[in-house]
């Protein structure tokens, strides 16, 4: 009976096919997880097959050679299996690991990514200065990284974008712009160029585990959105209003002293700002020469909940369009609160956002009648998604956003029902496709009604 | 016919006792022998492969991945970071299109990454347990050790 046993069970070690459902019931029991009834009758049958399996006499009399043979082999739970020594022959230099030199990577890194789209509009009525029915294609954005390690503690970061802009735009005058050159390598044929915006541009230092400092040109650390920032690692096509629109400056100059701290699976994240604040060239100098300050404390639980708020405030003064003229200035104050949760394939996230205003007696920005009112903007947006394994990892997706400004002249309030599907075929390509269905109440735009077809790729490289 | 069944389940037990994960290896978490750091939580060990800056034996952790899509790499993803392949990649790239630190760097074999763990300062990785080595140390999950049967973090 007992050799039976090992010759049944050295056959299923030697790799027979009905193996398979008693190796997944053996793991399970090495994994210590309950064994059912049902499972030993599995077992059982497979081990059927197993017995019933032709064999030689001389298979056999191996196969219980070598289950005698391992039998004697002492079981892996009850002593750990020997070591044996280093490897001599891994040339780690080879993959450019030397132990002597720094224990870090201090290469520099060049990556970025990129998008292109296709836009259809249509309005439900015509709009002054504004065309009924449009589509076109549009590279949207071409941005290049480069991060470096500077020491283990110091990082260096960039991102530009490439842009065909100011071509095509218009000027703080409301001129159109139009870049096209004659180009001298080519018998003088037409060219236009392009600009580039610097996005971010900064050093950071670690003081400690638990603060860092950073110094330069960064991203607003407020909500999700800005945070995720390019279209790869956005869910949908089109920003909110909110996020568009900026109710918090999208990058800051100055310094961010950000860090976190876990305890028990709970992260809290904080950062602390000071910097230039929103200006008319407010990366290069600080116009009124008051700095803004901001800030943020973010809370992620251990079951894929994250909850921050966000706060701002500083003075906007803008360029002087003449010498000795008061240049545009007001008091801004921005608050919101964002919330984002996670549970396997279930994405749900949302953001609410408020900005005040506040302008100095003969520094209010013109408006169609008379100037822009002191008052407070208000918006919020929420996203649902859900991100199956299949379809090229399709994650149909659904937004309502809501967008109130104040001395907005256009409209007083704007409606947004987004749905789409976000498309992930890998991890560094990313197809979407939406709707956006946006209605106007009051002001120019009133009962105004778009409907914009979009379609997306963007990519990392 | 019952005490035959129990035999035989034992029998394949016992047989394949080095055979136990042969599609199932069980991943030892190791750093360089000598090393104060003797257990880590699987928290902590979650945040250090994703690119949270984690201390450890009185030094900053620098992890090292097995090579992408390999058995130990997938097995280890899903079984620290809960994470699928495809799951991974998305992280990664959302990382580092946010500005943030790309992933652990990932080595070739597990002999590179027994070699690196047992050089570097602070190096952590994870290989087979077949792959122990002498000058490295295997590192407790949540105090549970990898000879116990308890522990779960397994090649795919």
């Amino acid at each position: 009976m007992i050799r039976a046993t090992i010759i049944a069970g050295a056959l299923a070690a030697a790799g027979a096919p009905a193996f398979a459902q008693v190796a997944q019931l053996e793991h399970e029991v090495l994994a210590g997880d309950p064994v059912s009834p049902d499972d030993l009758a599995k077992a059982a049958d497979a081990a059927a097959e197993v017995a019933n399996l032709p064999a030689t006499p001389e298979d056999l009399a191996k196969a219980a050679d070598a289950a005698a043979d391992a039998a004697a082999v002492p079981a892996p739970a009850a002593t750990a299996p020997a070591t044996k020594p280093s490897s001599d022959d891994i040339d780690l230099s080879a993959l450019g690991l030397d132990p002597s030199a720094a224990a870090f990577d201090d290469k520099l890194n060049l990556y970025g990514f990129a998008d292109f789209k296709f836009v259809k509009d249509h309005w439900n009525k015509d709009v002054p200065t504004i065309q009924r029915d449009t589509k076109t294609f549009m590279l949207g954005n071409l941005n290049l990284y480069l991060a470096r390690h500077l020491t283990p503690q110091a990082r260096a970061f960039a991102e530009v974008r490439f842009t065909f802009l100011p071509n095509g735009g218009t000027d703080a005058s409301g001129k159109v712009v139009d870049t096209t050159a004659t180009d001298l390598t080519n018998f003088t044929r037409p060219a236009q160029w392009g600009g580039i915006v610097i996005e971010r541009a900064y050093v950071e230092y670690d003081i400690t585990e638990y603060a860092t400092i950073r110094a330069g040109h960064w991203l607003t650390p407020y909500g999700i959105w800005n945070i995720d920032h390019g279209s790869p690692a956005i869910i949908a096509v089109n920003r909110p209003y909110i996020i568009g629109e900026q109710f918090f400056p999208e990058h800051q100059t100055g310094l961010d002293l950000f860090g976190s701290h876990t305890e028990s699976g709970y992260k809290l994240d904080y950062h602390l700002t000071a910097s230039n604040g929103r200006g008319g060239a407010e990366a290069q100098t600080d116009q009124d020469s008051k700095l803004a300050f901001g800030g943020r404390l973010e809370l992620a639980t251990p079951w894929g909940l994250r909850v921050g708020g966000s706060y701002y405030r500083g003075r906007y003064t803008g360029l002087a369009t003449t010498a000795g003229q008061p240049a545009l200035t007001y008091l801004e104050a921005s608050y919101g609160g964002d919330a984002q949760f996670d549970r396997g394939p279930l994405h749900l996230q949302g953001e609410v956002i408020a900005r005040e205003r506040h302008y100095e007696a003969g520094a209010r920005a013109p408006a169609a009648a008379g100037f822009v009112a002191d008052g407070r903007d208000l918006g919020f947006y929420v996203l649902a998604g859900y991100r199956f394994d299949q379809l090229w990892n399709v994650m149909p997706f659904a937004i309502y956003e809501n967008y109130q400004p104040t001395g907005q002249t256009f409209f007083d309030q704007i409606d947004g029902y987004t749905v789409g599907l976000n498309f992930r075929p890998s991890p560094s390509l990313v197809l979407k496709a939406e709707v956006v269905v946006a209605g106007f109440k009051g002001g120019f735009l009133a009962d105004a009604v778009i409907w914009e077809y979009t379609a997306q790729a963007s990519w990392m490289f | 016919m019952k005490p035959a069944i129990a035999s035989i389940v034992i029998a394949l037990c016992v047989v394949s006792g080095g055979l136990a994960h042969a599609d199932g290896k069980k991943l030892v978490v190791v750093v360089a022998k000598g090393s104060s750091l003797t257990t880590i939580s699987r928290g902590d060990l979650k945040r250090c492969f994703t690119g949270e800056s984690v201390s450890g034996g009185g030094k900053t952790l620098v992890p090292f991945n097995a090579a992408t899509s390999s058995p130990d790499r997938v097995g280890f993803d899903k079984a620290v970071l809960g994470m699928s392949p495809d799951e991974v990649g998305r992280f990664w790239v959302d990382r580092k299109v946010r500005g943030q630190s790309g992933a652990p760097r990932s080595l070739p074999s597990a002999a590179h990454i027994a070699k690196v763990a047992a050089k570097f300062p602070g190096a952590i990785g994870y290989l087979p347990e077949d792959q122990l080595t002498s000058d490295i140390q295997a590192v407790q999950v949540d105090g549970v050790a990898y000879t116990d049967a308890r522990y779960n973090i397994v090649a795919q």
